[in-house]
């Protein structure tokens, strides 16, 4: 379950790649290609070890034009898809 | 009866085999006859009858025997054990990149070079992983030296192209090695399908889709990159898929990719785009 409080890192076994802006992740284990947009990829790389999730929101809200509500769904629903292919471990 | 040596070579890596059973010899000499090699081995691979103390029972026989897809390769210390899937206990092969030696049990009398395509994948992928160089499921073909490489899911038109294509030389219907030399990239032809010994320098990436009428578009590098990723072989090791990664990088950089939507009667080579 992810949450405001949940803490997040890259999985450090997923190679990936900023090329253009945009990033490619490889999750061999899933067998996946995950291909991010520009604006996936700055959150991509805002990712550092244990970051929370509630700081992510706060990045995108800093970052991009959205209000905080807006914000918090995009994120939560972008970590849940990087969550689901665990590219993301969470704690 | 002694032991007999076959040296087979793709991609500027050589390997020669040690072969017990002489059927599995000949079996292997006819499979990879465009790739037969005199050139000192970069590895050895001893494919060897199994140990007495290998036990395989009836179902794990038949397992390994009906899907290859039931092998895998498991990482311990510095070797790499191929083994089955089900039972990771039963190893049937080893690579140690270290001493540049591979072993692999022939397992079935009946069945010359059970597992030693699959078991070659692995090697090729361990010891291209730190030579600039990997590989793709794609078909590779070379026209005045110069090479394109068509990509896709089975049934998109790979081999379709290639029997489309008779002014050009196959590299390969199946499997390509892509490779960095100096400041450029090339593509070689693996021993998978129909396939050639030879090279070219690489000029263009296709993805391919069926279409109406041949129309090509320009793909972003990122884009480029994902699907060639997808299509390439990568495997359990994070260093070796974090290179081939960056690989791929500078070949998006450098190549041409490009989405081709074609037919049956399409003028394939006449309407390609001008690749610099």
């Amino acid at each position: 379950m992810l949450t405001l409080d949940s803490c997040i890192g890259r999985n450090n076994d997923v190679p990936w790649r900023i090329i253009e802006e945009e990033a490619v992740l490889v999750s061999v284990d899933r067998g996946e290609v995950i291909h991010l947009n520009s604006v996936g990829a700055q959150i991509w790389n805002s990712i550092e070890s244990k970051t929370k999730v509630s700081e992510i929101i706060e990045y995108i809200y800093e970052t991009f034009d959205v209000d905080k509500d807006a914000a918090a769904k995009d994120a939560l629903e972008f970590l849940k898809r990087l969550k689901e292919a665990r590219v993301i471990d969470v704690s | 009866m002694s032991a007999k040596f076959l040296k087979i070579e793709a991609a500027g890596i050589c390997f020669r085999v040690r072969i017990e059973r002489p059927r599995t010899y000949l079996y292997l000499k006819r499979r990879f006859k465009n790739f037969l090699s005199k050139r000192k081995p970069d590895f050895t691979i001893n494919f060897i009858k199994p140990d007495k103390d290998l036990k395989i029972s009836r179902e794990l026989f038949e397992e390994l025997a009906n899907n290859p897809q039931s092998l895998i390769l498991i990482k311990s210390e510095e070797k790499y054990f191929f083994s089955a899937k089900s039972e990771p206990s039963k190893t049937i092969g080893f690579i140690d990149r270290n001493r540049n030696e591979c072993l692999l049990y022939d397992l079935f009398a009946r069945w010359p070079g059970s597992f030693f395509t699959d078991f070659i994948l692995f090697c090729f992928y361990l010891f291209f992983g730190y030579r600039n160089s990997f590989m793709l499921h794609a078909c590779g073909l070379s026209q005045n030296s110069e090479g394109y490489i068509f990509c896709g899911p089975s049934g998109s038109g790979k081999s379709t192209v290639a029997r489309m294509s008779k002014d050009s030389q196959l590299l390969s219907d199946e499997r390509l090695t892509i490779s960095k030399n100096g400041e450029g990239f090339y593509v070689y032809g693996m021993p998978w399908g129909k396939a050639q010994n030879n090279y070219a320098k690489l000029k263009g990436i296709f993805f391919l889709n069926r279409g109406k009428k041949i129309a090509f578009k320009r793909l972003k590098p990122s884009l480029a990159a994902s699907r060639i990723i997808h299509d390439a072989s990568l495997f359990l090791d994070t260093s070796i898929n974090a290179n081939i990664l960056n690989l791929v990088s500078r070949v998006v950089d450098l190549v041409p990719c490009y989405e081709m939507h074609f037919s049956l009667e399409s003028p394939i080579w006449e309407k390609m785009p001008k690749l610099n």
